[in-house]
């Protein structure tokens, strides 16, 4: 295992170049040395620095990292930062060259000062904080350099940039690129720099869980996150509006065709990025609409089908073909799809089937009892008729289970009824749908379980239930609900939908396919390749991480794009140096260094309020609740970003 | 309000102050580099940094907002440390070149050097020698002097809303080229010069003139009905360029013909002497002789045909002075109410519709209430064009302020990408479209029924003829979908305030009084009348239309819009002499009267009827026949060159006096030059001739004709011309200016009918219909005399659909010509989309085209066949 001989990570400090552990401070407070790879000599961020090996010289290093800084990473928007670092960069390479001076030395210094003081971002500031790392740590080699120059030696050096929330985002979207953008009013170039990472901005805007605003350097230092997402609906919603053509070109597809199946955010994603890689795309979906679990398991007013069926039209227009009522297993097979001349087949085939509740009285055909919530909002939003009683119970904590009561209490319930075996801290559904449900009338029994589906002459009259109490912590953290002896009540209901959980619906593929699945019942992939058992099949979304987020499903589809793009020019398929820069980035972050305990900003949460629908008008209607942000309102959250980006290299040998 | 503390100073300011904004009021000085007031922030320099208690690194002040309790320090010696290495990181290769750099004199960095007292740089590196961008028009670029500050780009997407720079190229290589990369294609305002803190963006049409030797004189841009604020910039009498002071209501921003439209004041062709038709020729002559013949002429022709056998028409570009003495020269001077003007085809149509409906005159807000409106209805208008300033806030209204923006017009416009909707209707269906969006919002029940119910009457009767009307004949007439229009009723009613601006397609057609009628009929359904941020904004591109006929330039009006009958009393006391009890004739009937021999002479000031009149080649024969024409130009225009006397005026720059804005705010302009040559005011040759008649009016100054305007015209009353520096005043408190219907309710609806563009039976031969406007980069016919706006648009052209150009082998700048049943021109094809197929568009800037003289009487479209030329 590699060994951390020197480090600096924010203000910590550990030098144990000459052996001896000389500082007391624990090793803990350093990120964990198995995180890196075992080339890697040294790594540089707006962290701090990490030294590996003892053969190292900090000159060429911050050298280099200042020349990327002037290369790719300055934005040319502060004076401190572009010429600074210019003055910099000359007088590294000065020295390097054997021409310097020891009054350079004195220049660096006060180059140093004046970054970390007056560089508008982190980006130039993080330069002076490393300069002076090596200035006071790494003295002699600078005085070296003064004294014969550097030499050439065979590290190499890879780099990258970040910030806490582009790396928190699976995607990883430009974020304090696309913020700056709305801050700056320019609705169409913040539009544009989202759909470099991401494809689908109108539904990302609305319905993604944002991870990455729980990263967000803003809350974490106390005050409320920048409403990332809803930003990115601005974005989105400022070009739809204006009936503003999206100014993606058409490529010419001279690369080889690859078959996608699925049609949901994993599919698309996968479909769009190696569209824009000059292949030609077909999407087959089993559905008659497209949008996966995005189009039929998300209720409009959640996510108005419009949007959706822009953001697929746009993809279209570039030359995707999508198929729909094509499924996987009934119309057609893998087999087929390669005999057809596909080189490559991608399944993003999500997980459709619903989870079952264990209750022996679910499968008896009773009226009112619902095979799942999933099954139910597909039947909803693909138009089929369907019937709600007037007292609905559904069973669930998640979001499907708020989608399925606000439905039903749009669908005409009188009353409608969450039950739930754990509290509401335990609720995975998003605070805010919850917060809306209330506000519509939706009740909540938490700490039950349903014990057994009552019924009259084939009809549910109700749902027996138990009381449960939290016992001791399970695997997830969360503490276990136990049963309450004795504790049994019946519910008045004469409808019941179970929206307890989902899973890949992988009856379709038969052992001809050569799939192989997980125990958890997924598709068992390579994670860095994103590869299935079966060469040239690749596999992401749902199907593969059980039922995660659209944008988890996105930058599945994403990474899969690149490695197919991969495998169909070069035969086989590795990860790049970028991605495993990435990768690295989002290890060292995920595990040390940047906290993702803030909570996403509400509706009252940041500085600007969003307008909703009125509570009681809302639920005799499917219109959208959520109008998100003004512009002028998207121009006072943004500006609140504080653009911590930070570069990141690495020396690897 | 949040209190704070500044170096030791307490400070309260608003909610969303920045620091530095609280403390330049506090009288405290922090050194910027980048900041721009009319921009966001862009906190590139770094020179504003501040320390904040209990805040670790120093904060930049332009975007740090202030906080109840703060405690700030603007000059500390670690403050003051920043600022020398970061001037001094500025210095260190930005090159030193001061005696040749246009910026010397008023250059920010070099201010800021010196005033931080630093005597150069020990940060060395060789010069940058990237070569300027000279091949822009009207302006250069220079890298090597930039800091990329962000001014110009910020200025130019947020005032402007052009973004037609942007910052290109990351690091060292950050530099500023346009949105693509080419030559500078835009608005030309001017305003990233304006911005610019050094010498980067420079104008290339003022060298050379030092900033310390120019004298600046405020005056305002009368080209035109927005009325901008700007100085013009002087030296040895001759204009170099034009400046602005942020402090004012058009917050220093200019357009392309108030930055760079001056020259044409210098044009060769300036008359400069009175001139007399000799031989059939015109020849320079001297005041006293020019004089006596008018006087004489005129003299002679009263006594034998009496005073109505004269007839005046006055002009958009005089000032309100030029105008009240000239209807005064009118009436108690000729004897006669035969004054009239362009107004009779724009403003005087508006000025009825409201009449009927409304009340208002001129805009019911201000410019700037544009800003705060909920949804901008425009139709039949590019205020882009017409009146840039309004355009701009329409851009701002739909960016940060939210605003909704529908646009409807035959042809695309600069704002159908700001726009929620646009709809891109047949041409001259205006009046139609608006009476769709009326059935409309009247079936989705989005009407405003308390304000109809309490404010307006003669609802029923207009909505008894609405119902009449077939909204699927409307569709069909204006060839829009249904789903369009109806989303557009929906942003329209919807909003909780609305603005509706409407122009020269709307007002000028034959049916434009019924089509304004239509629009105030919209504006009262949806309850937009009579409160602020709401309302009507008639655009008129010329000048100083609303001053024109305020000042009672008009037959059927005294000053002040008063009647006869009802006014003649005091204002024979104040005139101390009796005025005609004739009922004057209009622009037509003066035509008519010049045909039939009964009006004989003919006074023009200040217009070209020739070039700015419909049906011109009627009028060029009719004035043919008049026994004398007197025409007061400033350039020998094709009305002038047939005159028997031309009297030379001054310019705008030449003359002191005040104009009236489409606000109805009263401005001065302010004398910059003396007049050239010969040159008179156009108020005082007025007074000359009436002296040379034996009658003088004893005006003496423009002090003077103001004092008795402010005596005569009810809504000028009070007002003084010492009152006027600076934004002026609005004089009619507009959107509280309710109408008097006769039923005692305050607004009324009027009459609505459908109306068709006759196809006339001369369409088979004439497949084209012809819209006439005006370039986006000219004002009226005098700007096609300023070579800087020659640079960007030389010539007139005929705008084709590219569909068209294909069919009739048309390329770019061939030459076609247009031919209409009534005359025909010849112009070079401008191939574009703006048109759509089977119709062409002309502007009428440009005398030497006669664009007018193709159409009938009293409208700007008439259908024309295009007939390309041998190449």
């Amino acid at each position: 295992m590699k060994d951390i001989r020197f480090g600096r990570w924010g203000s910590v400090l550990r030098d144990r170049r000459q052996g001896d552990e000389t500082n007391g401070l624990q090793d803990e407070l350093l990120p964990p040395p198995k995180g890196f790879p075992a080339n890697i000599v040294a790594l540089m961020s707006g962290k701090g620095f990490l030294l590996f090996g003892d053969e190292f010289n900090f000159v060429p290093m911050i050298r280099e990292y200042v020349g990327q800084i002037q290369a790719k990473y300055c934005c040319g928007k502060c004076i401190t930062g572009i010429k600074g670092s210019k003055m910099l960069l000359l007088t590294l390479d000065r020295m390097m060259r054997g021409e310097g001076s020891e009054s350079d030395l004195d220049v660096l210094s006060r180059m140093a000062e004046i970054l970390n003081d007056a560089a508008k971002c982190s980006v130039c500031q993080s330069a002076g904080e490393l300069l002076k790392d090596g200035l006071a740590y790494f003295r002699e080699d600078f005085l070296n350099a003064v004294r014969s120059g550097v030499p050439e030696d065979s590290v190499r050096y890879l780099g990258s940039i970040s910030a806490p929330c582009m790396n928190t985002c699976p995607c990883h979207i430009n974020i304090p690129g696309y913020v700056e953008m709305l801050q700056e009013l320019r609705y169409e170039e913040s539009l544009e720099i989202i759909r470099e990472e991401m494809p689908l901005p109108g539904i990302t805007g609305r319905i993604c869980p944002a991870p990455c605003e729980k990263a967000c350097s803003v809350a974490n230092m106390g005050d409320v996150a920048i409403p990332i997402k809803t930003l990115k609906r601005v974005a989105a919603d400022y070009e739809m509006f204006h009936h503003i053509e999206p100014p993606l070109q058409q490529v010419e597809l001279t690369g080889e065709p690859v078959a996608v199946v699925g049609a949901g955010p994993a599919g698309l994603a996968a479909a769009y990025y190696l569209n824009r890689l000059g292949h030609p795309v077909t999407v087959f979906e089993a559905l008659p609409i497209s949008g996966g679990m995005v189009g039929v398991g998300i209720p409009p007013y959640r996510q108005p089908r419009e949007v959706l069926q822009r953001e697929i039209a746009i993809i279209q227009s570039l030359g995707v073909k999508l198929q729909f009522e094509a499924r996987l297993g009934k119309d057609f097979t893998i087999q087929g799809l390669f005999d057809k001349g596909f080189k490559s087949v991608f399944l993003g085939i999500g997980s459709h089937k619903s989870s079952a509740m264990g209750l022996k009285e679910e499968n008896q055909g009773i009226q009112g009892v619902f095979s799942g919530g999933i099954d139910f909002l597909r039947d909803i939003n693909l138009g089929n008729e369907v019937e709600v009683g007037e007292n609905v119970i559904i069973a669930g904590g998640g979001n499907t289970a708020i989608d399925c009561a606000r439905t039903c209490l749009r669908m005409g319930a009188s009353r409608v009824t969450i039950v739930y075996r754990r509290t509401d801290q335990g609720m995975p559904a998003d605070p805010e749908e919850v917060e809306d449900s209330r506000e519509e009338g939706i009740n909540f029994l938490f700490l039950t379980q349903p014990v057994s589906i009552l019924s009259e002459d084939g009809r549910m009259t109700g749902l027996r239930c138990v009381r449960m109490e939290l016992g001791d912590p399970d695997p997830s953290g969360r503490r276990r609900p136990v049963p309450v002896e004795g504790s049994q009540f019946d519910l008045a209901g004469d409808t019941l939908i179970p929206a307890i959980g989902q899973i890949a619906d992988l009856d379709w593929l038969s052992p001809d396919d050569r799939i192989q699945f997980t125990r958890k019942g997924a598709i068992k992939v390579d994670p860095a390749s994103m590869m299935t058992s079966r060469p040239g099949v690749f596999a992401a979304g749902d199907a593969v991480s059980g039922p995660l987020t659209v944008v988890h499903g996105l930058a599945g589809g994403k990474r899969a794009a690149h490695m197919i793009h991969q495998y169909v020019t070069t035969g086989s398929c590795s990860v790049t140096e970028q991605q495993w820069m990435n990768d690295l980035i989002a290890s060292i972050e995920k595990d040390f260094g940047v906290l993702v305990t803030a909570r996403s900003p509400n509706r009252e949460g940041g500085k600007v309020v969003r307008k909703k629908q009125d509570a009681n008008e809302r639920i005799t209607n499917f219109l959208e609740v959520d109008s998100g942000f003004t512009q002028r309102g998207s121009f006072i959250e943004a500006s609140r970003c504080l653009r911590c980006f930070h570069v990141i290299l690495a020396a690897v040998k | 309000m949040p209190t704070l503390i500044i170096d030791n100073v307490e400070v309260t300011a608003a909610e969303g102050t920045t620091i530095l904004e609280a403390a330049t009021k506090a009288g405290i000085w922090i050194p910027t580099l980048c900041y721009y007031p009319k921009t966001s922030p862009s906190d590139s320099c770094r020179m504003c940094v501040v320390e904040i208690e209990g805040v670790r690194r120093p904060m930049t002040s332009c975007n740090t907002i202030i906080a109840d309790g703060m405690k700030v320090q603007t000059d500390t010696p670690k403050l003051r440390s920043i600022r020398e290495e970061v001037m001094k990181l500025v210095l260190m290769d930005h090159p030193l070149d001061c005696p040749t750099c246009p910026a010397a004199g008023e250059c920010e960095i070099q201010n800021l050097t010196y005033r931080l007292g630093i005597y150069g740089t020990d940060y060395k590196m060789e010069r940058r020698n990237l070569p300027a961008v000279e091949n822009w028009p009207l302006i250069r670029y220079d890298a090597n002097l930039c800091l990329t500050c962000l001014r110009c780009v910020k200025v130019c997407h947020e005032v402007i809303g052009a973004s037609a720079l942007k910052l290109t190229e990351v690091g060292y290589d950050a530099r500023i080229t346009t949105r693509d990369g080419g030559v500078l294609d835009c608005d030309f305002c001017g305003e990233c010069v304006e911005a610019c803190p050094c010498g980067a963006m420079s104008d290339k049409v003022s060298s050379w003139a030092r900033p310390w030797e120019l004298r600046k004189t405020p005056t305002v841009c009368p080209l035109c009905s927005a009325g901008c604020r700007m100085e013009v910039n002087v030296k040895d009498s001759r204009i170099f360029r034009v400046t602005t002071n942020i402090e004012s209501h058009n917050r220093g921003t200019l357009c392309v013909g108030g930055r760079f439209g001056f020259d044409f004041v210098h044009h060769k062709d300036r008359v400069l002497t009175p001139l007399l038709r000799q031989d059939d020729e015109l020849k320079p002559s001297t005041w006293s002789e020019a004089l006596k013949f008018t006087a004489d002429g005129l003299k002679k022709i009263i006594r034998e045909s009496g005073p109505e056998s004269v007839a005046g028409l006055a002009s958009p570009r005089l000032t309100n002075e030029d105008c009240y003495a000239f209807q005064k020269f009118f009436r108690t001077v000729i004897g006669s109410n035969n004054i009239d003007s362009e107004a009779r085809f724009s403003f005087l149509r508006t000025q009825r519709a409201f009449e009927l409906t409304c009340g208002i005159r001129g805009s019911s807000g201000r410019i700037e209430d544009l800003l705060e409106t909920g949804a901008i209805f425009l139709i039949g208008v590019d205020p882009l064009e017409e009146t840039p300033a309004i355009g701009w806030k329409v851009k701002a209204a739909a960016g940060r302020y939210d605003s909704n923006v529908i646009v409807v017009n035959s042809r695309k416009t600069s704002l159908d990408r700001f726009s929620r909707v646009h709809l891109r209707i047949r041409p001259y269906s205006e009046s139609d479209l608006v009476l769709g969006l009326m059935k409309i919002i009247l079936d989705l029940d989005l009407w405003d029924r308390k304000f109809v119910r309490d404010q307006t009457a003669n609802f029923l009767p207009m909505k008894n003829l609405l119902d009449k009307i077939s909204l699927k004949g409307i569709l069909k007439r204006t060839g829009i979908a249904g789903t369009d229009l109806e989303e557009a009723a929906r942003i329209l009613a919807e909003a909780p305030k609305a603005s509706i601006l409407f122009g020269g397609d709307v007002i000028l057609q034959e049916n434009g009084l019924q089509c304004v009628m239509n629009i105030a009929n919209l504006a009262l359904l949806t309850g937009n009348i009579g409160k602020p941020n709401a309302g009507l904004y008639p655009i008129f591109e010329k000048g100083n239309m609303l001053g024109l006929c305020d000042m009672g330039a008009l037959p059927e009006y005294l000053p002040g819009y008063q009647d006869a009958a009802s006014a003649r009393e005091h204002f024979e006391k104040v005139w101390k002499t009796g005025i005609p009890y004739t009922k004057g004739r209009t622009v037509p009937e003066i035509v008519r009267g010049l045909e039939s021999g009964d009006v004989r002479a003919l006074y023009i000031a200040g217009a070209d009827p020739l070039t700015d009149y419909p049906h011109s080649a009627r009028l060029a024969r009719a004035l043919k026949k008049a026994e004398l024409l007197v025409v007061q130009e400033i350039f020998p225009s094709p009305t002038a060159l047939m005159a028997h006397c031309v009297f030379p005026a001054a310019s705008f720059v030449e003359k002191d006096g005040t104009i009236t804005n489409i606000e109805h705010r009263v401005q001065k302009i302010n004398q910059v030059i003396p007049p050239l040559g010969q040159t008179m005011p156009d108020w005082s040759i007025f007074e000359e001739v009436a002296k040379a008649m034996g009658r003088p009016m004893g005006f003496f100054s423009v002090a003077h004709i103001f004092r008795e305007m402010t005596r005569t015209v009810p809504f000028y009353r009070g007002l003084k011309l010492s009152d006027l520096d600076g934004d002026g005043k609005i004089v009619v408190d507009t959107h509280e200016d309710p109408g008097q219907s006769r039923s005692g309710k305050t607004y009324s609806f009027a009459p609505v009918r459908t109306w068709e563009f006759p196809q006339g039976p001369e369409a088979p031969a004439y497949p084209f219909e012809m819209i006439a406007g005006r370039s986006m980069f000219h004002f009226g016919s005098t700007s096609t005399r300023s070579k800087n706006l020659l640079t960007l648009c030389p010539r007139g052209y005929v705008e084709i659909n590219p569909q068209d150009a294909v069919r009739l082998d048309v390329s770019e700048d061939r030459l076609v010509e247009v031919s209409s049943p009534a005359g025909s021109f010849t112009a070079p094809a401008r191939i574009s989309d703006k048109v759509s197929p089977g119709m062409v568009y002309v502007p009428t800037n440009f005398p030497d085209l006669g664009v007018y003289a193709l159409f009938q009487e009293n409208t700007t479209v008439c259908r024309v066949r295009l007939t390309p030329l041998e190449r």
